[in-house]
């Protein structure tokens, strides 16, 4: 490398002063490493680089020797690229690889020993299992795909690498296996992916917004999970995995409904339990949409309904609110969606203090000051407790949201309102397709195989084939002995 | 795109709307009770409904009715007079702060006057009103239905549900509108409870009045007309030929009074069928009940084989005897209150078509009913 | 588009239950005779052999809609003026179900607001409903075929309580060939709506197994209608159910249960409302289907609102003057009506037996 291509990369790198760059003399030609200390692994570069160098100089060979080593790439122990264009030269130093020039050359070598800073694999800490693995992702890309090789250990396990971002170059991989995934999927997020000029992407919900800009839902298109096990589940379900490097979290799609309404709990405990569980589930998640807009809607258009005696309790606990009863269900129930904000975001030492003020405070203050009445205090409770039951957050942020619109037909136009906007929803998650599958399969369309892993989780010794809801090929899941 | 115009669409909507039929539930009452009398002036009618207070109910904890009186009641009841039910309805309304829900309604009780003339009134009303229920349970009072809106609740908080229980338990009759209604309109006739009014014989305050409000028998009618009334024996009969009686009593005596037995039958069945015959029809009521001892006083402190013996045939008899009355007051007074003519009608309806006309008549004078009892001994209570 | 097996069965049951079972009940309750059931039968009977017709029709040209080789069956004239009169129907029938709807449920549970809100509501879902993409439709179907089989069921067995058994003994003792003939050709025009079921192509094939899935989903609606007559008759009895504008409303209402059980007849109606939905948003998509033809797929955009505005305001003007529309209803006219558009399809069969059993369809 000349003057000249040394004074390009300086200026591309200049004002950043934690670039080194260290020169050796081997065979009176200098060679000069242009690197970042803090994101190069310095042992890799003492021993496997700076070392042999300095031997260089002290082994009886000479510098013509040396270059056909260099070429043959047996001069040192870590493998080396060429890099031919110059102002590439700077990006390949902040991503951390080490660069050689060498006096005389008009294109570089690098190795790439970059080790970034990451915590150790920890706990899940959001998807919790009682029985089964417990890791979880971490930040650091290549751990994940070394937690993801552990799982499965198959040739036909494939990854393709992006590199997304104009500032970030993040490494984005998608998973997939060989056989068993639809191939239009893969094709449709290959499109969108090379498509994708953004200046960074910083977490992984930034590249789901971009696959999916095209279709309107406030139902989540991917499934967020933070388990490896996750991952290779639905890996060998033909299901295509995305993994983004600074995201302890990984995308997983197709998707539907009721995959997003199942956790890995289900599996690891007996059947008879995780079919139980999951039913309750089911139960409450509905609940946690549709009661506050049936209880307003009840009391307010349609009382007889409700039994006399249950009927006398509500109404005298209703007497001298000055609010109606949608007000008062809306009085509730953003107060106890401020209060849940609060408690997400709130540092934990005060986090304790909050739940009782909110709970204790609130709720029976409020009753007792006049301004809502008990019966509406726990069907909002009933209705909190049941929107956490479902066990992907961003499901459970769509059911949060969506009970608003429902509340407030409820209290304007009673049942009616309740069944025309149930049955509204009802037809956009029929219509919504994700990547091509439907979203509510096996309800809509009646794909009775299925049903064996959606309200009841059957023993897995009678699952034998993949739902073809993720995969078209290969529908055998396991040998009959 | 659609989601959005639909969206826009409904949010203009509801600013325009009112919310024309929200009611909030402290803008309600819930009429738990009716009673309707002839009024002074005739032909009008006077109408009472009576309804808990929810005002009053506030502490979480309703306060019992016992206390009878004064302004800690729990329920309340208005009585308005005008020409027709809807219009008493109107004017009971426009003096109250809230609106009145008759979906909630338990027990309606019509006077013995009113019964007797303008049953017909009431019936067409119940089927009209799309906000009444048809299981309404139906009482008649033995003078003014008002008093019996005087009752004082003991074991419950509001008359209405004293009224609703009775109905439930049926321990007389539990005849509903629906049974009434049925009966008009296929020209059958049917049964309600006939009450009983008095002073509380268990007065704790002697100062303040407590009435008792009980079940004395039944009132007939057929169609929409009255026509007469049973006692307390009669109409328990009548319940167990109709198929749903609830724990009938018997008590039994032979050897000259010396030996009696008392048998409660905890089941218990009615069952009615038509046979053809070439002098008509001749109609079966089939008693079946399955009795427990609970008093035995055998003289002759038979073995048990032939003292079972004997017990059943007594109260077969007896069962029989005593339906036989009922019935035979039935026809005197030419009530089809086992609907034995729709029973016809199903079965044979070549013939049912010749006599339907004048079944009336025909059931009063001519209709042949034949009871049988098949009992059997469940239990001898608990000694030997 | 994901099909399976019994799909077609699922979507026709929904399809044709949702008028049948509500509506027709009070018909064949009204002639108060005890063998509506003979009717029944009848009916379904006559049905399937309408919906042979209506699938062979409909076979001739796999892979093609039949709005589209119709007219190498008739004639083009012939068959413009067949889609114009279907179309009409179709969107008279859309106002028909607004109006009942709005009728049965307002008159029992929204009494003060105006028809033409809950018309306009109504509307407003069943735009939304159309526009969707068909396959969703069906799907849809797919779903709501078992909360409407549970909650049937669920009704049958709570209210069987209260029915008088004493009176099945009618049932065989009455049978009037004369009456049952005409109730027959009664039911026939509710359940032989065999003619939209031609629009099911391209999405949906019809191959040889269509004949056993649409019997079987007749069958179905035959046992629902049957059981919920027999319901409503055994515990209303043949004379006050005549004189009940809802009887099975009143059925639900008039038990003895006191608790939620009681009452819950508006969460009932509210299931079988979604059936309607359906019901109204697949006809406004035949009606689309058929305007297109005729306009040569001009226009496409707004077709959906402007058909289902049409109809409201046909409900609308009918909800102005509920004589008329009674009148109108339950007229032997309009039984004429609906029973000559079911006959459709058995005019093509004639036609296409008579002039192409030699030669096939080109």
């Amino acid at each position: 490398m000349d003057a000249q291509m040394l004074e390009t990369i300086k200026k591309q790198l200049a004002g950043s002063s934690d670039i080194v760059y260290q020169v050796f003399q081997v065979h009176g030609h200098a060679c000069t490493l242009i690197y970042i200390p803090s994101i190069v692994d310095p042992r890799s570069l003492q021993v496997g680089i700076s070392e042999i160098l300095k031997k260089e100089s002290n082994s009886g060979l000479d510098w013509p020797q040396f270059l056909e080593r260099l070429e043959r790439g047996s001069a040192f122990s870590i493998p080396s690229l060429k890099c031919f264009d110059i102002t590439a030269a700077a990006d390949l130093v902040v991503m951390g690889n080490v660069v050689l020039g060498m006096e005389g050359f008009p294109f570089l070598y690098y190795f790439d020993i970059t080790k970034y800073q990451k915590r150790a694999v920890s706990e899940s800490q959001n998807e919790l299992v009682v029985i089964g693995p417990q890791e979880a992702f971490i930040e650091d890309i290549e751990t994940n795909l070394s937690l993801l090789r552990h799982k499965i250990k198959h040739p036909d396990l494939k990854m393709k690498h992006y590199s997304i971002g104009k500032y970030t170059k993040t490494d984005v991989y998608v998973l997939y296996i060989e056989g068993l995934y639809k191939p239009e999927v893969l094709e449709e997020i290959d499109r969108k992916l090379q498509d994708l000029s953004i200046d960074g992407i910083l977490g992984i919900s930034y590249l789901a917004e971009h696959i999916t800009y095209d279709v309107l839902t406030p139902f989540p298109l991917f499934q967020y999970t933070e388990r490896p096990d996750s991952v290779a589940a639905s890996l060998m379900e033909g299901r295509i995995g995305l993994l983004q490097d600074g995201t302890p979290s990984a995308l997983l799609t197709p998707v539907t409904l009721f995959s997003l309404l199942q956790s890995s709990e289900d599996y690891y405990q007996s059947y008879f339990a995780g079919s139980w569980i999951r039913i309750v589930r089911f139960v409450f998640s509905i609940i946690a949409l549709l009661l506050p807009s049936l209880y307003v809607a009840i009391t307010t258009f349609h009382a007889q309904i409700i039994p006399s005696n249950l009927l006398l309790t509500i109404a005298a606990a209703r007497e001298n609110i000055p609010f109606s009863a949608l007000t008062e269900a809306l009085i509730m129930e953003l107060t106890f969606e401020a209060l849940r904000e609060a408690g997400t975001r709130i540092p934990k030492p005060v986090g304790q203090t909050v739940s009782i003020i909110g709970a204790i405070v609130i709720g029976q203050a409020a009753v007792m000051a006049g301004i809502v009445s008990a019966p509406m205090v726990i069907v909002v409770s009933i209705t909190g407790i049941a929107s956490y039951i479902i066990p992907h957050l961003e499901l459970g942020l769509t059911f949060r949201l969506l009970r608003f619109p429902l509340l407030i037909l409820g209290g304007t136009m009673g049942l009616i309102g309740v069944f025309t906007a149930a049955f509204v929803l009802y037809g956009h998650l029929a219509n919504l397709r994700s990547f091509g599958t439907p979203y509510m399969q096996p309800i809509a369309p009646f794909v009775f195989q299925d049903w064996k892993d959606t309200l009841l989780r059957v023993p897995s010794t009678k699952m034998n084939k993949r739902s073809d809801a993720f995969s078209k090929r290969d529908q055998r899941r396991q040998r009959k002995k | 795109m659609n989601l959005l115009k639909l969206g826009i669409a409904l949010m203009l909507m509801l600013n325009l709307t009112g919310c024309w039929s929200k009611v909030e539930l402290d803008e309600l009452s819930f009429v738990y009770a009716v009673y309707l009398d002839t009024g002074k002036k005739p032909g009008t009618v006077e109408l009472s409904i009576s309804s808990p207070l929810t005002n009053r109910l506030m502490n979480g904890q309703q306060s019992g009715g016992g206390d009878g009186g004064g302004s800690n009641k729990t329920y309340a009841k208005v009585t308005k007079t005008a020409e027709t039910v809807t219009d008493a309805l109107m004017l009971i309304q426009k003096d109250l702060t809230r609106n009145i829900s008759l979906a909630k309604i338990k027990a309606v009780v019509v006077g013995k006057e009113y019964a007797s003339s303008r049953m017909a009134e009431l019936l067409e009303w119940m089927k009209r009103e799309p906000s009444l229920p048809l299981g309404t349970y139906v009482f008649a009072a033995p003078g003014r239905a008002q008093m019996i809106s005087k009752l004082t609740p003991t074991f419950e908080t509001l008359p209405g549900e004293v009224l609703m229980k009775f109905g439930q338990n049926n321990y007389v009759l539990g005849t509903t509108i629906k049974q009434c209604l049925i009966a008009e309109a296929s020209g059958m006739g049917y049964a309600i409870n006939y009450l009983s009014f008095g002073n509380n014989p268990n007065d704790t305050v002697p100062a303040m009045p407590e009435y008792w409000v009980g079940m004395q028998g039944a009132m007939l009618f057929q169609k929409d007309k009255m026509r007469g009334t049973v006692g307390l024996q009669d109409a328990r009969s009548l319940a167990w030929a109709l198929g749903h009686p609830q724990d009938p009593v018997m008590t039994v005596t032979w050897d000259e009074g010396k030996s009696r037995v008392s048998a409660v039958f905890f089941t218990s069945k009615g069952s009615r069928t038509v046979r053809m015959t070439e002098n008509g029809p001749v109609f079966y009521v089939k008693l079946k009940g399955r009795a427990s001892l609970v008093y035995k006083k055998d003289i002759e402190r038979r073995s048990k084989t032939v003292f079972s013996r004997i017990v059943i045939e007594a109260l077969e008899k007896k069962a029989v005897q005593d339906l036989n009355e009922a019935l035979q007051k039935t026809k005197t007074a030419g009530a089809d209150v086992l609907e034995l003519g729709l029973l016809m009608e199903w079965n044979y309806p070549k013939e049912w078509r010749k006599i339907r006309d004048r079944w009336e008549d025909y059931y009063k004078n001519h209709a042949e009913i034949r009871v049988k009892a098949n009992f059997q001994i469940a239990d001898y209570g608990t000694e030997v | 588009m994901r099909t399976t097996k019994w799909q077609l069965t699922r979507f026709a049951f929904i399809y044709l239950n949702s008028q049948a079972s509500i509506f027709l009940v009070p018909t064949l309750i009204s002639s108060p005779t005890y063998q509506s059931w003979m009717a029944v039968m009848g009916g379904t009977l006559l049905s399937i052999g309408m919906m042979f017709c209506a699938v062979y029709v409909g076979r001739l040209k796999p892979g093609q809609a039949w709005v589209d080789f119709g007219s190498s069956i008739v004639g083009k004239w012939v068959h413009k003026v067949v889609i114009v009169l279907l179309l009409c129907w179709c969107i008279y029938y859309v106002s028909l179900d607004l109006e009942n709807f709005v009728l049965f449920f307002g008159s029992n549970y929204l009494r003060g607001t105006p028809p033409w809100f809950i018309q306009l509501l109504i509307g407003l879902v069943i735009m939304y409903t159309a526009k969707l993409r068909f396959s969703s439709l069906i799907y849809m179907t797919d779903g709501l075929f078992l909360l409407i089989i549970s909650a049937s069921l669920f009704t049958v067995f709570l209210f069987v309580q209260e029915v008088d058994l004493n009176m099945l003994p009618a049932l065989l003792h009455y049978h009037d060939p004369f009456v049952a003939a005409k109730d027959s050709w009664i039911v026939t025009s509710w359940v032989s709506e065999w003619i939209v079921f031609l629009f099911l192509v391209p999405e949906l094939k019809l191959d040889k197994h269509v004949y056993k899935k649409l019997t079987m989903a007749s069958l179905l609606v035959m046992v629902s209608i049957l059981t919920g007559w027999l319901l409503t008759l055994l515990s209303l009895g043949a004379y006050l159910g005549p004189q009940i504008q809802y009887p099975f409303l009143e059925m639900i209402r008039s038990s003895t249960h006191d608790n939620i059980i009681g009452n819950i007849d508006p969460l009932l109606i509210g299931i079988w409302s979604s059936s309607l939905f359906i019901h109204s948003a697949f006809l406004i998509y035949v009606a689309v289907r058929c305007l297109s033809s005729l306009t040569n797929n001009k226009g496409k955009k707004y077709m959906v609102q402007t058909l289902t505005l049409i109809a409201l305001v046909i409900a609308f003007l009918y909800s102005q003057n509920v004589a008329v529309y009674d009148r109108d209803y339950n007229s032997a006219v309009a039984i004429w009506i609906w029973f000559g558009v079911d006959c459709l399809p058995v005019f093509y069969f004639i036609v296409a037996l008579i002039r192409f059993r030699k030669r096939p369809l080109e």
